[in-house]
This record gives structure tokens, sequence and C-alpha cells, in this order.
């Protein structure tokens, strides 16, 4: 197992009020409060009784409302980032701190809790349980969290949404935009801290990709949620107003597009 | 997530997949298992309580105690007490006259409740129709048997004389239920109101009457009362039920309940392999969804408990469904069967109701519980990377788990430990043997794919192809299709035992007292009347007094100083072959005829030389008349009681005992139209004693009729059962069917062809699960015959040709049945529904 440890990577700092201090280190303690800072995190699996390392020592620091497109080929380590960043996995090495809370030194069921209270999530398959209705997809999260009030507040977002008449829709009802509006609309019904989007537009066409794409950014504005959104589509990322490079599991700092 | 947020949480989101029918084919199965369990349990339950109640009838109640002493106070205070009720009859021999003849009768006085069960018959005419009553005389008239008329040439509405009091002759009395089968010493029997018994002056101090309290009421009571009397019985006190008294009837009623338990047993199996299966599946089915929930925060044990909720909350709604389902069902089979059924069919006891809701939660959370355990550690991960699957559990814990459930709960439903590891030795050698088996025959197929035709090879190929899967389904096919299998034999080979347990001729008709003189012109007279007359039987009385010179007393245990056959003289008969039915155990059967001075020879019953410690080369005193003499055991020979044949206990060689005084035995069978000819018999031969049997011997066919059609209709719900696991196996692998045959047909395959691969894959699939159902049928037939009926075993050799092709046209039939939709419905849609 060989680590590069003697070529650290950058670290990552972004404010929005002075992007020219881009790859400054010591601009870190320009942020106030970093609603996502991960330090020196590597990631290593076995593949066939061989250890693989997916992460190099990855850095990176994410402000409160900050947009953020983490931008990459496939095998890049995209994916695997974003399930360390949401708490949906642990890095073998380094640590990483979510709402002022150390997801990294957490177990699956703090980290859970951690998910329940301020994340949000959409992804490329959609994820929408089948035998589940639009409303009832969008109401999961809320019941997850025993909100009463569930259903009024997922037929509020639904209407946001645009899909007011598919309510009561089943997922193979739907097109795939209309999916990928449910499953905005559950990401933002709890109002979280953070959204991660996994290739949001990934599975759908041109136009309906950007409506989609428009319809993340707008409510991501109206909640002043901190976006963290994973694509390979350069386009999509130059809408963030900053962007980071993975390439074979080294993080490295974009110009904003 | 709260507790109180949970419980509200999964029953939520168990509505919501309810609606789309994801709970349909578990919840199908569950419905089924406990259905075919409850209707089963009614069924035998009913069916059985109903044949109980009938065998009783035939003893006169639930429990009978009898005593040569009058019974003491004491019992029927606590006859009382436990709420039982009771009758008494006081049986005792005296001479009956009318006019100038006299005869010794054996006169039965009974109290006004006799008989508390089953029927008294009587007629006016001679050998005429009987009517069934349910009481005796009433005081002043008397009932007699037919040769007390023909004895006394007296007719109905003549009078009789027994003691001080004078009778009117009333009615002749055909059939009594509590009679007995010990026949050889009975005077004709004259039946009084105990009303009169009194007046007669006959029972006095001393005098040698047989006394019997006869009780009836519910089990609970009966069982109470059974102990009690064995508590307190005295020497001389005799306890009989229906074992004792009617071993023909209570093999039959044995045989039952140990088929049924099994036939039950083999519905639980088949549902354990539906549910385990279908559980699986719905486990599968729901690592997204739970992948999804712990995304979103869902903790760990937050998704136990979801799922755990809503099985329990499966487990009611199945329990209470299969219920009403069972109750219909067995309803229905009722109604379908209610003429061969007797009137007073009791109603449903609680007992299935509450073990099939009990049955409905431990199978469900026993056999799904190991996959839904796995939906725990689902990891969150999931979501982004689908390949992801939960660590398997170890197969330790979830295939020993099931095998323990599995064998308690059989253990539990059956109450035999014998017969639950026989089932399990049985299914686990025919697990490893099908294990091995596939995979030998998986080989041999690919071996020999080049030369199938080319259009099934596609189908065949498949098959081979998802080999795992494969595996699983044609075990689980296999393992249906051997309960089906051990359910046919087992209900063959019964019906046909008990059928020859009473063949149709089966002699119902005993003369008795035949004189040595009269046996010729005996013999002629039932040539001439064409009467299908068996062999003649010598009776010599004797009393067996000594063995190698020993008292009976000295040589038997002391358990067995009072065994029956002690305490009376024994019907000893010789016979130069051994009799039918006999089974010689040891020593020899003697060639030819004894001459004078020879040895005396004899073959001993084996059961009555165990119980008084007779062996080979014994010598045995008996006692005739005013002397001793002696015989030497030379055999010792089983005999089938229950052949309505006569049987003895001694056998001895011919023409050793002439110089003692004998009498003859014959039986013969008679059908009802031609009782007259016994009118004439009895006056050519005015001294025999004619026993009619054909009443008891038409109760008992009725008895096995009865059970043969319980079984029946049991071996018809394991049939339904085993189909729609069949079905529900099937319906659970459907989706990666579905995806695969919509892909095929996008790339150009036409719905023939299609058709012909899924025949060719589920075709090959039953045919496989025919051979290992058959294979382990076989295996675990020959135990049970062994080890529970003790019969001998003869391997179905048809059944490994016919079964396997049955079961490929079956399976093949019931895939394709299934699998239409994927022939139905356009290809795109099935891509984008299986894709959401």
């Amino acid at each position: 197992m060989s680590s590069p440890s003697d070529k650290p990577n950058l670290h990552l700092v972004n404010n929005d009020d002075t992007a020219q201090d881009r790859n400054d280190i010591s601009a870190e303690s320009a942020i106030s409060q970093p609603i996502l800072r991960i330090e020196n995190v590597n990631r290593i699996v076995d593949v066939a009784d061989e250890p693989l390392q997916i992460l190099y020592d990855v850095c990176l620091q994410v402000a409160k409302g900050e947009t953020l497109a983490i931008v990459g080929s496939s095998g890049s380590g995209k994916s695997t980032l974003l399930g360390l960043l949401a708490g949906l996995d642990l890095p073998t090495s380094g640590s990483i701190e979510l709402a002022g809370e150390a997801i990294s030194a957490m177990d699956e069921d703090a980290r859970a809790f951690v998910r329940a209270q301020h994340v949000g999530f959409v992804f490329q398959s959609f994820q929408l349980l089948p035998n589940l209705t639009a409303v009832e997809n969008v109401a999961l999260p809320l019941e997850i969290l025993g909100r009463q009030d569930a259903v009024a507040l997922s037929k509020d977002i639904l209407d946001r949404v645009g899909l007011s008449s598919r309510q009561t829709h089943y997922p193979n009802q739907l097109s795939g935009g209309e999916q990928q509006r449910v499953a905005i609309a559950r990401a933002f019904v709890t109002q979280p801290a953070v959204l991660f989007a996994d290739e949001p537009t990934g599975n759908l066409d041109k136009s309906t990709g950007d409506m989609v794409a428009d319809l993340l950014f707008e409510l991501n504005a109206e909640h002043d949620t901190t976006l963290i959104l994973v694509t390979h589509d350069n386009q999509l990322a130059a809408r963030c107003r900053r962007q980071v490079g993975m390439d074979s599991g080294r993080l490295s700092e974009k110009q904003a597009g | 997530m709260t507790l109180s947020q949970q419980l509200k949480f999964a029953p939520r989101l168990m509505w919501r997949e309810w609606k789309s029918g994801e709970f349909t084919v578990l919840l199908l199965a569950l419905i089924v298992a406990i259905a075919s369990h409850t209707a089963i349990g009614h069924f035998s339950d009913r069916i059985t309580r109903a044949m109980a109640t009938n065998a009783n009838n035939l003893i006169g109640g639930d429990l009978v105690f009898s005593s040569s002493r009058p019974i003491s106070e004491e019992v029927t205070i606590e006859a009382n007490r436990l709420g039982l009720r009771s009758a008494n009859t006081q049986r005792f021999l005296t001479v009956a006259s009318a006019e100038d003849e006299i005869l010794l009768v054996s006169v039965k006085s009974v109290s006004a409740e006799y008989p508390l069960k089953g029927h008294v018959k009587v007629t006016e005419e001679l050998f005429g129709e009987d009517t069934p009553l349910t009481s005796g005389p009433v005081p002043g008239n008397v009932w007699v048997e037919a040769r007390v008329l023909q004895s006394l040439q007296i007719e109905i509405g003549d009078r009789i004389e027994i003691g001080d009091s004078n009778f009117n002759v009333s009615k002749i009395l055909t059939y009594e239920p509590d009679r007995g089968n010990n026949f050889y010493s009975f005077n004709p029997r004259v039946m009084i109101a105990k009303a009169d018994l009194a007046a007669t002056n006959v029972v006095q101090p001393g005098s040698r009457v047989w006394y019997r309290q006869m009780f009836a009421g519910d089990q609970l009571a009966v069982d109470t009362m059974l102990k009690w009397l064995r508590e307190n019985a005295e020497p001389g006190q005799r306890i009989r039920n229906l074992d004792e008294d009617r071993p023909a009837v209570s093999q039959a009623l044995i045989k039952a309940k140990q088929y049924m338990g099994l036939a039950s047993l083999l519905a639980l199996l088949l549902a354990a392999v539906a549910i385990a299966n279908s559980g699986r599946h719905y486990s599968q089915r729901h690592y997204d969804t739970s992948a999804l929930l712990r995304c979103l925060g869902a903790l760990q044990n937050d998704i136990l408990r979801i799922y755990l909720v809503q099985l329990c909350l499966l487990a009611f709604i199945g329990g209470v469904l299969g219920n009403i389902a069972g109750w219909a069902a067995q309803a229905g089979l009722f109604l379908i069967i209610n003429d061969l059924l007797p009137n007073n069919l009791p109603t449903i006891s609680h007992t299935p109701i509450v073990s099939g809701i009990i049955l409905s939660f431990v199978v469900l959370l026993g056999f799904t519980l190991p996959s839904v355990l796995r939906l725990k550690s689902v990891s969150p991960l999931r979501v982004l990377r689908n390949d992801l699957s939960p660590y398997p559990l170890s197969a330790l814990l979830v295939y020993g788990g099931s095998t323990v459930m599995v064998m308690l709960l059989m253990w539990f439903y059956t109450g035999s430990l014998t017969l639950t590891l026989s089932i399990l030795f049985g299914s686990a050698v025919v697990i490893a043997i099908a294990f091995v088996g596939i995979r030998l025959m998986f080989g041999a197929i690919g071996w020999c794919l080049p030369s199938f035709p080319l259009k099934i090879r596609v189908g065949i190929r498949n098959f081979l192809r998802r080999k795992r899967e494969a595996v699983s389904q044609a075990m689980a096919f296999g393992l249906t299709i051997m309960a089906m299998l051990v359910v046919v034999f087992l209900r063959t080979e019964l019906v046909t035992t008990w059928q020859q347990t009473i063949p149709e001729d089966a002699p119902n008709h005993f003369v008795l007292n035949l004189q040595n003189d009269e046996t010729e012109p005996y013999t002629k007279f039932v040539t001439e009347q064409n009467i299908r007359a068996d062999q003649l039987y010598p009776v010599i009385r004797g009393r067996l007094t000594r063995v190698n010179d020993k008292p009976m007393v000295e040589h038997v245990s002391k358990e067995e100083r009072r065994h029956e056959s002690l305490s009376r003289e024994l019907n000893l008969t010789w016979s130069p072959d051994l009799p039918p039915d006999n089974k010689l155990l040891a020593g020899e059967w003697w060639q030819g005829s004894a001459n004078v001075g020879d040895e005396v020879l004899v073959s001993v019953e084996a059961r009555l030389a165990e119980k008084l410690a007779i062996n080979l080369g014994d010598r045995l005193t008996f006692f005739t008349g005013n002397r001793d003499w002696k015989a030497v055991v030379t055999s010792i020979r089983s005999v089938k009681w229950d052949n309505f044949n006569p049987n003895f206990y001694m056998v001895f060689q011919p023409g050793s005992l002439v110089d003692l005084p004998t009498t003859w035995i014959n039986s013969f069978h008679l059908p009802p139209e031609e009782k007259k000819v016994l009118v004439q018999m009895l006056k050519q031969f005015p001294a025999i004693t004619l026993v009619e049997m054909d009443t008891i011997l038409n109760q008992v066919k009725d008895i096995i009729t009865q059970v043969t059609i319980a079984i029946e209709s049991i071996l018809l719900f394991v049939l339904l059962a085993g189909f729609v696991v069949t079905l529900s196996a099937i319906q659970s692998s459907m989706n990666d069917r579905l995806r695969e045959g919509a892909l095929v047909r996008t790339l150009g395959a036409d719905r023939k062809l299609l058709k012909v691969n899924q025949w060719s894959e589920f075709a090959s699939m039953g045919f496989l699960s025919g051979l290992i159902g058959v294979a382990g049928a076989e295996i675990i037939v020959a135990q049970l015959y062994q080890r529970i009926f003790e019969l001998s075993y003869v391997p179905t050799w048809w059944a490994w040709i016919i079964i396997p092709m049955i079961s490929a046209g079956l399976v093949g039939l019931a895939g394709v049945y299934s699998s239409r939709r994927i022939l139905r419905e356009p290809p795109m849609q099935s891509l984008r529904t299986l894709r959401a």
C-alpha cells in the first residue's frame, strides 16, 4: 500500500467573497463556520484481496450556502467522495466534519441521525420507492423525522416543483424528468442544510436535464441550502459558484466557469 | 424515530406497498398455509371426535367400569361431581321359563339412562328389519334374543318367568351397543328394566353378578374420571375403554390420527417452503428501500422494527384470513360429504383457530426473519452503488435455525419425536442427495445439450445458467412433490390395509355349541343352502392351572396374576394346519395327527405366552371337567385378533384331545337378504347358539368408510397447497424472467420461440424436481412404514417414471401460465416497470 503522503493534495479553501484567494491554505481562517470540513481523507478498499486506493489525502472545506461541483470522469472517485461527505461511508483515514459534527468518528446510526437532521439527496437513478406514490415518496424523510405535517408539506413542495396533478402517481407512471422532480422535492422538503446531488441530470435528455437543473438551483437559492453536486457534465458544473476536479482520487481546485 | 413513530410509520408504509401488490405473494403463501392447517385441523378434529363418539357408542359410553361386586356409591358421587352422565347394568345367569320349557339365560337389567351412547336395536319379527332405540324395556316387559323364542317355543306377546316375577315379552333384541366380542360363553340374552330387578329375588348375597357402570361426558371429565377410577379400583374391578374392546376400530382410528397428523405436518412443510421463498424475495425487494431509508436518516433498529411490525401485521392478517378460508374450506367439505357423516357431528373447536394464528406468527417470523435481519445491515451506500448487497448471514444460523424451527414445530404438531426425526432424517438425506444429484444432472444435461433440438436448447441453457436459483427452485418443487407423494403413497396403503381388515365377505354369523354328532348334518345343511361357511373348529373348555407343575399364581409376575385368561376357562381347539392369519414366531408346527399315548402338543399365542411367561418346551397343565391333563409347548404364534374369524389362544395337535368333551364352532358370511335361512337352521339344530355379528361389522365398516373419506379429502388439501406453493415459487422469480424476456423480445425473438424456451426451461426443472420428489418420498415412506405403521415396504417403481413426467408437465404449465405476462406485455412496458 503506497500513500503519496510526500505529495500532499491541495488544501482547497473557498471564500465566495475572495475568489482570488483560492488555493491559499492560509485563507482557511477566513471561513468562519464551514458546513463541511474534511481533512486528509484516504479511502482504500480491497478488490480481489488487493488493496486499492480510491482517494488520496483529500482536504476540502465548504461554506454554508455555497454551491460546489465535483467534476471528474467515470471511476475518478467522485461518487466515493460524495458517499463519504454525506456520511454514507467511512474513510480509511482522515476526518470529516458535517454541520459541526465529526461524522468520521461516528457509528452508522449516529451518522444516520446527522443525515436525517441536516442532509438531503438527489440521485442519478432517482431512487424513488416504486410502491409509493409521488407524495408518499416526498413525505418519507419527514416521516422518518416523525413530523405530523408530512403529507401537507409534501403536497406544498410538489406544487412548487409543478407536479400538483401527479401527486398520487406511482414512479412508473411518471417520466424521467418528473421522477427527478419528485426526488428534488423529497430532497428539499426537510429543508436540509446540505444537499448532495449525484449526477442529477445523468439519466435525462438535454432539455429535461436543463429544466431539472433549473429547478434544483432555484430551490437551492430559495432555501439557502449548501449544494454539493457530483457530475461529469461541465455545463452543469459551471452553474455552481465553485468547482473542484477529481482525477484518480486526487482533488484539485478549478476556475469557476 | 421513537417506537410510537415506528408503530405508526410501519403500517403506513405497509399499506402503501400493499396497494401496489407487493405483499400479495407472501400473503397468499401464508393464507394457503394457515388455511390448509386450519382446514385440516378442523376437519380431522371434528371427524376424529365424531369417530370417537361413534366408536364409543360401541362400548355404550366413553368409559366403562365393571366389577364382580356392587359398585360403591362413591363412584357415582365422583361421576356426578364431574358432571358425567352415567348408566348401570347388572348381568347374571339364571333360568327363564315359559310353561314347560326352561332355558339358562343371561339376564341384563338396565337403568333408565341406558344406553348412554349408541342404540339398542330391536325388532318385532324374527330376523326382520330392526329399529334403533335409545332406552331399554319399560318395567314389566322383557326384550329377548331370537334364540330365546326358539328355545322356549314362545312368540312376541307371550309371558316368561324369571325368579319370582312374570314378564311380557315385548320385543326381539338384535343388538346391544355394549355387548363386546367375547361371545363364546354367551347364553341367550334377556333384557329387563333395573326397576324390576329386586322383585325377581334372583340376586341374593353370594350370587354371581357382573356390575357395570358406564360414563359419558366431555373429554376432560372423562379423563379425570379414568384417573380417579385407576386410583380407586379394587382387585377384580376393571376399567374398559375403546382400545381394549374394539381392536379393529381403535387401530383404524389410531392410524387415521397418525395419518392426519402427517398430512397436516406436510402441509406445514409446504407452507414453510413457500414462506421462506417468498420471505427471501420480500427481503431482497426491500434492499433498496432499506438503503434509502438509511440514507434519509433511519437507524438500523428503526429499519428492523419497521419490518418486524410489518411482519407481525402480516402474520396477523394471514392468520385471520387463513382461518376464515380454512373454516370455509372445511365447512364446504362437510357439506359435500354430509350424507356419509353421522348427524351428531361436533362443532368446531378453538384449538385449530388459536393454533392457526400462532402458527401464522411462528412460521412467518421463523422463516423470514433470517432474510429480514439482513435488511438491517443494508449499507446506505447502496443508493450510490446498487451492487452492494448486505453481508450474508452465516449459513449455519439460517439453515440451522430453520431446521430447529421445523423440528420444534413438527414435534409440537405431531407429538411424536420418532415421526419428526424420521421426516427430518428423510428430508436431510433427500436434500443431500438432491444437491449432489442436481449438480450431477446439470453436468449431464450440459454435456448432452448439443444433441437437443436447437429450439429447446435455449430454454434448457437458461435453466442451467441460473444454476443457484435453479437448484433452490428445483429443491423447493422437489420437496413439494415429495410431500404430496408421501401423502398419496400412505393413503393408498392405509386404505387398502383397512379394507382388507374387514373384507366384504367377512364372517358375520357365528354358530356355537354344535355337538359332535351334529357336525355332519350341519355341514350338509350349509352346503345345501349355499352358505359360504368357514372351517369347523372344535372347542374344548379348559382352565390353565400350572406351568411346569408350578401353580399359575406362583409362576406369573404379580401384575399378571389377575390376567383374564387365568380367571376363566379358555377355549381350546385343535387344527392340523396353522390357522389363516396366524404366523409362526418360534418352534415348529406339527405334522399329521397324534396317536394314542403320544405327548399332547400345543401352540400358544405370542402375547399370552409373554404375559404368562410361557416358553417353548414348557409343560402346561389344564383342568377340564374333573381332571387335569398336560401338554408341551412346541410353538409360539401371533394371531390377528381383529380379523373377525374364530381365534384361539391355544391350538393343539389333532387327535390328542379326543377323549375330552368337545363342541364345535363355525362362522359364515350371510348377506342381509338371506337371513331368513337362519330360522330354518335353528329349527334343524335347536341346541346351537347363533350369534349375529353383522350389525357390529357394519358399524365398523361405516367407521372405516368415514376415515377413508377424511383421508382422501385431506389429500386434496395437500395437493392444493402444493400447487399454490409451486405457483408462488415461480412468481417470486418472475422479475428476472420478465426483464430477460422483454430484452430478448426487443432483440427480435418472436413469441413462439419464447414460448418454446419457457416450456423447455420449466419442464426441465419440473422433471428434475419430480425425480427429487420420488427419491425423497421413497426414503421417507420406507422409514414411516417400518417405524410408525409397522408395515412392510415395497418401492413404487412406476413412480420413478410417471412422476417426473407429470411434474415436468405441471411445472411447465404453471411456469408458462405465470410467465404469460412476458409474452403479453409490450417489452417497453416491462423494461420500464422493472426499472422503476
